[in-house]
C-alpha cells in the first residue's frame, strides 16, 4: 500500500512537471512540445536478458502549432488535466468516462476535442508514457473483463473474496488489481485460456477443484488487469502458468504477449509480462496425437495475413536473440493452414 | 409560254431601296424583340456621341433619357346618390371630401340637405354642394373658398353624382432623348446624316472607329418612324445658330423628308447635337440592360462623363480622367485584307490614270515597285485604265495580291485604352480589389491591324462563387449579346485558369471572384453579323487574345496564389486560437497558473511568430514521422480487430489489448 501511494505521488508530480514545462515553453515564446516515446514496431526491442517486449529510446515531437498535432496535443494535455483532477479527489474513471470527459465542442467550431473513444484511448496512452506512469496510476480505469476461479481468497477494497465460492460466473477480474492482497492461495498452478466459452465449461465441471488450479480467461487477448493478476501471482507465489489457447496464429501470439509483452504496451512489460508461462496447447502434433482432424478450420485470407505478419515479427525477434543467419527460417511460405479451436 | 412567265417575273422584280430591306430585317441591326430594340437605339445614339466627340477632341458629357410613355385613362365612379345625403350615402360623400381637402371637422359636421343644396358644417367651417342650372354638374364649394365640380346624372328619377378618376397606364412607348456636347452637325447635313441609311462618312475610310457601316443612328431613326410613325426631333448647334429639325425616312426611296426646320437664336453659344426619339420597346433591368450597356460603356471610356435618366431613377457615371485618348490615325486599305468586291468598287470609283498608280496610291504599304509585281503576276497591263480592267482580270489580281510579299500595314492607327485606364475603369466600376491589365503590341489580320487588350479583375466585392463576367469590348463598345458566338469567349474558354489558382469546368469560363475585360481594336472589326454583337473567329485574333489573357493570368495568378496562402495562414491561426482557451485551461489546472496569462501568452506566440513558421508546422517532418508510424500500428490493430470479432470475442474489450 505505500509503494502503490508512492507511485501516485510520482504520477501527480510527473503531470505536474508536464505542465509547469509546457507553460515554461509559452512563457519562453517557444512553440510548446511535447516528446512522446513511440509505440511501434520499429521503437521496441526484445531483452535477451528479461525476456520481455521493452519500449526503445526513440521520441515524437508533438506540437501545439503545427495543424497536424495540435488536436492531439490538446488531447494529451486534456487528459493530464483530468488525471490530476482525479488524484487530487482520489476518484476513478473508466476510459469510457474519460472519453465522456473529453468530448465536447470547441466554441465557434465543429471541431470536437475528441471525437471517437479510440481517440481518448490514445491519448491516455501517450499520458503513460509522457508521465511515466501506469494508466490505474493516473486512475483511469478499463472495463472488468475476464474470469477467474479456484481455492484463493483475497482482500479487495475490505471485502473479503473466495475464488472458490462464486457460483457459476467466477470473480470479475478488475482493470486495476495493484491493491488487492491475496489472503489464502492454496492452488498449485494457472491454466489461462483464450476462450472463455472453454473457461465456463471447465468452470461447470469444477475442473480447477480437481486439478487444485486457478482457471482464467478473459476473451481471446488477455486484457491488462488478467495479466498483471497472472503475474502477481506467478511472482508472488510462485504459481507455474500454462496458457491454453487455439492451434492459430491468433492463438500463438496471444501465448507470445503473455509470455514476452506487447508492442504497444512495451513501456510496461515489466508490470505484465510472464516470461516463465508456458505453452499448453493447441498445437499442430496434438492433430496427429488425439485424432483431431475432423475439427480443422480452413484458413481465410485474414488469417493468412495475421501469419505472414505474425512470422515478419518473429523474424525479428529471432534476428534479435539469436543473429542474423537464422533469420531466413522463420519465413517460410505458408500455402495452406488450419485453425484447430479448443 | 416561257417568255410569258420571265415577262411576269421580271415585271415583278424592282429595286429595293436600303432602308425598304432593312424594315423587311430589322433583326439585322438589332431590332428583332422589343426589348433588344431600345437597348439598340440608346447604344447607337451614344456610340454616335462618344465617336463625334472622339473626332472633335473634345471631352465627352452625354445625358440619356429613357422615358416611358403614358396614357390618361378617365372614368367615371360613382359617388352617392342626392336623395340618399344624409343616410345610407353620407359616409361616401365624408370619406370623398375627407380625401379630397384632408380637413378633419367634416367626420363630425352636420349634413343638410334641401333638395338644391347639401350643406355640411362644423363651427364657422362649411362646405356646400350645389346641383348645376342644367343638371350636368355639381358645385362644390368651401368656406376656404376652394371650388370644384362633380358629375351628376338622372338615372331612374334619381339624381346620381359621379367623381371623375384619371388613371395613368405605362404603354409599350418610349421616349429616347440624348443630349450631346460634342461638335454638332452642319445643318444642311442634318436631313442626310439621319434620313438617308448608308449615308455615313465612315464606310470607305479604315479608321478604328465605333460605329462603321453607317447604320446605326439611321437605324434608330427608322424603327421609331416604323413602330410609332412619329418623327426624328433633331436640334444641333455648331455653336452659333440652333436649329431644330423635324425627320421622316421616304421608305421607298432612302431619302430624307424634312417635315420641320427652324432656326433659333443660341445666346449660350452650345454646342451638340440633342436627338428625340419615339419608339416601340420594353425596359429591362439587370442582365444585357441599358443600364448594364450604359456602365461598361463608361467603363471603357471612363473620360466621358455620362448621366442616365431611366424609368426606375438617375445613375451618373462620372468622369474619371480628364485626357482624351490618342486621336487614331486614319490609313487606307491594306492589299491582304480587301475583299474582292470592294476592290471592284475601288477599281470603278478611282481617278487615277493607270491601274499601276491606283495601287501605289490608294493602299498602304504599296509602292510602285510592288504595284508592278502584283500586276505582273495576275498578267494585267499597267498602265491600263482602271475602269477598263476586266472583272476576270480583277480576280486574277485579287488573287495575285496574295503572293506578293509586302509589308504588314502601319499599327499606329490603332487607339488602345491602355492598362492604367483599364485598372481604373475595371476597379471603380467592378468593385475589384486587384486588377492585372495588359496591352498587346498591335498585330495584323487579313491585312487589317489590330490589338488585344485585357483586364482581369479579382477579389473584392465581385461574387466568389459564380462563373467570371466576361466583358467584351470591340473598339470601345460593350458587346452584350451573342457571347457563345464571340472569338472572346472562345479564347477563354481556351486558356487554362487553373494555372493561376482559378477554378474552371473544362472547356468553359473560369468559376471565381473574377471579371475578364477584352478590349478588340481595330480599324475593321469582323462583326458576325450586322448587329456588331460577336467577333468573328480568325485564327490570329484568337492567338492574340489567348496570348494578352495569359500575359494578365501570370500577374493575376501570383496574386492569387498570395491571397489563398494568406488566407491558410489566417485559417490556420483561427484554428489554433480555437484549441488555445482549452490548453490554457488544462494547463492552468496542472500548474496552478492563471489561465488568463496563459492564454495571453499563447494569443502573443500566435501574433508575433512568423507566419510562414505557424503555417508550415515547426517540425512538420516530426510530425509526419509520427503520423507514419502511428499509421503502421493501426492497421496491425484493425486486423487483427477484424480476427476479433470473428471470433466473437467481446465488444468491451479495450482496444489496445486486443491489437497488441
Amino acid at each position: 500500500m505505500k509503494k502503490e501511494m508512492k507511485k501516485e505521488l510520482g504520477a501527480k508530480k510527473n503531470l505536474r512537471k508536464l505542465g509547469s514545462d509546457l507553460v515554461e515553453q509559452i512563457e519562453k515564446k517557444q512553440n510548446p512540445t511535447i516528446d512522446i516515446p513511440i509505440r511501434s514496431l520499429s521503437n521496441v526491442n526484445f531483452n535477451k536478458e528479461t525476456m520481455r517486449i521493452e519500449i526503445g529510446d526513440a521520441v515524437a515531437k508533438r506540437y501545439f502549432f503545427n495543424i497536424a498535432h495540435v488536436r492531439k496535443f490538446t488531447q494529451t494535455v486534456e487528459v493530464a488535466a483530468l488525471s490530476k483532477d482525479l488524484l487530487d479527489v482520489n476518484k476513478h474513471l473508466s476510459l469510457r468516462e474519460a472519453y465522456y470527459r473529453m468530448k465536447r465542442t470547441l466554441p465557434n467550431s465543429n471541431i470536437n476535442i475528441v471525437d471517437e473513444q479510440e481517440e481518448s484511448n490514445q491519448a491516455i496512452e501517450d499520458l503513460e508514457l509522457v508521465a511515466n506512469s501506469s494508466r490505474e496510476q493516473l486512475h483511469i480505469n478499463a472495463n472488468k473483463m475476464g474470469s477467474v476461479a479456484g481455492n484463493v481468497a483475497i482482500e479487495d477494497k475490505g471485502d473479503l473474496v473466495d475464488w472458490s465460492k462464486l457460483g457459476s460466473g467466477g470473480w470479475a477480474i478488475p482493470s486495476n488489481v495493484e491493491n488487492i492482497k491475496f489472503k489464502k492461495v492454496k492452488t498449485k498452478f494457472i491454466i489461462y485460456m483464450e476462450k472463455a466459452a472453454e473457461w465456463e465449461r471447465l468452470h461447470e465441471d469444477r475442473v480447477w477443484e480437481k486439478l487444485n488450479c486457478l482457471i482464467m480467461s478473459s476473451q481471446g487477448q488477455a486484457t491488462r488487469g488478467v495479466r498483471r493478476l497472472l503475474q502477481r501471482l506467478h511472482l508472488e507465489h510462485k504459481l507455474p502458468v500454462y496458457v491454453l489457447v487455439d492451434g492459430d496464429p491468433w492463438g500463438i501470439y496471444i501465448y507470445s504477449v503473455l509470455k514476452f509483452g506487447s508492442i504497444g504496451l512495451a513501456h510496461i512489460s515489466e508490470s505484465l509480462a510472464i516470461p516463465g508461462c508456458k505453452m499448453l496447447g493447441l498445437t499442430a502434433d496434438d492433430v496427429v496425437n488425439y485424432d483431431l482432424k475432423r475439427h480443422l478450420i480452413k484458413f481465410e485470407d485474414v488469417d493468412m495475413r495475421r501469419l505472414e505478419q505474425g512470422q515478419e515479427e518473429l523474424a525479428e525477434a529471432v534476428q534479435d536473440v539469436e543473429g542474423a543467419e537464422r533469420q531466413g527460417r522463420a519465413g517460410g511460405a505458408v500455402i495452406e493452414g488450419y485453425h484447430l479451436h479448443l | 409560254m416561257a417568255e410569258n412567265i420571265a415577262e411576269q417575273m421580271s415585271e415583278a422584280m424592282r429595286e429595293v431601296s436600303v432602308a425598304e430591306f432593312f424594315e423587311k430585317n430589322r433583326h439585322l441591326l438589332g431590332y428583332e424583340n422589343p426589348t433588344k430594340a431600345l437597348i439598340t437605339v440608346v447604344k447607337e445614339l451614344l456610340d454616335n456621341s462618344l465617336d463625334a466627340a472622339n473626332e472633335a477632341d473634345m471631352l465627352p458629357d452625354i445625358k440619356i433619357n429613357v422615358e416611358q410613355k403614358k396614357t390618361e385613362v378617365k372614368s367615371e365612379e360613382y359617388l352617392f346618390s342626392w336623395s340618399k345625403v344624409p343616410g345610407d350615402d353620407e359616409r361616401n360623400l365624408r370619406n370623398f371630401l375627407k380625401k379630397q381637402f384632408n380637413l378633419d371637422w367634416i367626420e363630425n359636421a352636420k349634413i343638410t340637405n334641401d333638395g338644391e343644396k347639401i350643406r355640411l358644417f362644423s363651427d364657422k367651417n362649411w362646405i356646400e354642394l350645389s346641383i348645376g342650372r342644367k343638371k350636368e354638374k355639381v358645385i362644390v364649394n368651401t368656406s376656404n373658398k376652394k371650388t370644384f365640380k362633380l358629375k351628376i346624372k338622372t338615372e331612374a328619377n334619381e339624381l346620381i353624382v359621379y367623381q371623375l378618376i384619371t388613371n395613368e397606364v405605362l404603354e409599350d412607348k418610349f421616349k429616347v432623348t440624348i443630349v450631346d456636347n460634342g461638335p454638332g452637325i452642319r445643318e444642311d447635313k442634318v436631313p442626310y446624316a439621319f434620313g438617308k441609311l448608308l449615308y455615313g462618312s465612315k464606310f470607305y475610310r479604315l479608321r478604328q472607329s465605333r460605329g462603321i457601316q453607317g447604320l446605326g443612328g439611321h437605324g434608330a431613326v427608322l424603327y421609331s418612324q416604323l413602330t410609332t410613325g412619329k418623327s426624328a426631333k433633331i436640334t444641333t448647334s455648331l455653336g452659333k445658330k440652333i436649329h431644330y429639325f423635324e425627320i421622316m425616312i421616304d421608305v421607298e426611296k432612302n431619302e430624307p423628308q424634312v417635315i420641320v426646320h427652324e432656326t433659333r437664336d443660341n445666346p449660350d453659344g452650345w454646342h451638340g447635337l440633342k436627338l428625340e426619339l419615339e419608339l416601340e420597346g420594353r425596359y429591362i433591368e439587370g442582365k444585357q440592360s441599358i443600364t448594364e450597356y450604359v456602365e461598361q460603356t463608361h467603363m471603357a471610356n471612363p473620360y466621358a462623363s455620362i448621366t442616365f435618366e431611366g424609368p426606375n431613377g438617375k445613375v451618373v457615371y462620372k468622369r474619371l480622367i480628364s485626357e482624351m485618348p490618342k486621336q487614331p490615325v486614319e490609313i487606307k486599305p491594306h492589299p491582304y485584307g480587301v475583299e474582292l468586291g470592294v476592290l471592284r468598287r475601288m477599281i470603278n470609283a478611282t481617278n487615277t490614270k493607270n491601274i499601276a498608280t491606283f495601287f501605289a496610291k490608294e493602299f498602304s504599304r504599296v509602292g510602285k515597285g510592288s504595284a508592278l509585281q502584283i500586276l505582273k503576276a495576275a498578267g494585267v497591263d499597267p498602265k491600263k485604265k482602271p475602269q477598263d480592267v476586266l472583272h476576270e482580270e480583277t480576280e486574277r489580281i485579287h488573287k495575285a495580291i496574295q503572293r506578293v510579299k509586302l509589308i504588314a500595314p502601319p499599327t499606329d492607327c490603332l487607339s488602345p485604352l491602355g492598362e492604367k485606364l483599364m485598372e481604373k475603369g475595371l476597379k471603380k466600376d467592378t468593385g475589384a480589389e486587384f486588377v492585372a491589365a495588359v496591352t498587346r503590341p498591335p498585330s495584323v489580320y487579313r491585312g487589317n491591324p489590330f490589338l488585344v487588350e485585357v483586364a482581369m479583375g479579382y477579389g473584392g466585392s465581385i461574387p466568389a462563387d459564380q462563373t467570371a463576367q466576361l466583358f467584351r469590348f470591340a473598339n470601345k463598345v460593350p458587346l452584350l449579346y451573342h457571347q457563345s458566338d464571340c472569338v472572346i469567349a472562345d479564347a477563354t474558354k481556351e486558356v487554362d485558369f487553373r494555372r493561376y489558382g482559378l477554378s474552371q469546368p473544362s472547356s468553359s469560363l473560369p468559376v471565381g471572384p473574377l471579371v475578364i475585360l477584352v478590349h478588340f481594336a481595330s480599324v475593321w472589326v469582323p462583326f458576325t453579323s450586322e448587329g456588331k454583337q460577336a467577333i468573328a473567329n480568325y485564327p490570329e485574333i484568337l492567338k492574340e487574345i489567348k496570348l494578352a489573357i495569359q500575359d494578365a493570368g501570370r500577374e493575376l495568378g501570383s496574386y492569387v496564389r498570395h491571397q489563398v496562402k494568406q488566407r491558410e495562414i489566417r485559417l490556420r491561426k483561427e484554428l489554433f486560437e480555437k484549441y488555445v482557451p482549452e490548453l490554457a485551461e488544462s494547463l492552468a489546472k496542472l500548474t496552478d497558473k492563471s489561465k488568463e496569462k496563459i492564454i495571453r501568452d499563447l494569443e502573443k506566440i500566435i501574433r508575433d511568430k512568423d507566419t510562414k513558421k505557424i503555417a508550415g508546422g515547426e517540425g512538420e517532418k516530426t510530425g509526419a514521422a509520427e503520423k507514419e508510424v502511428k499509421n503502421e500500428g493501426e492497421k496491425k490493430e484493425g486486423e487483427l480487430n477484424e480476427k476479433g470479432n470473428e471470433k466473437g470475442t467481446g465488444s468491451e474489450k479495450e482496444p489496445e489489448e486486443a491489437g497488441q
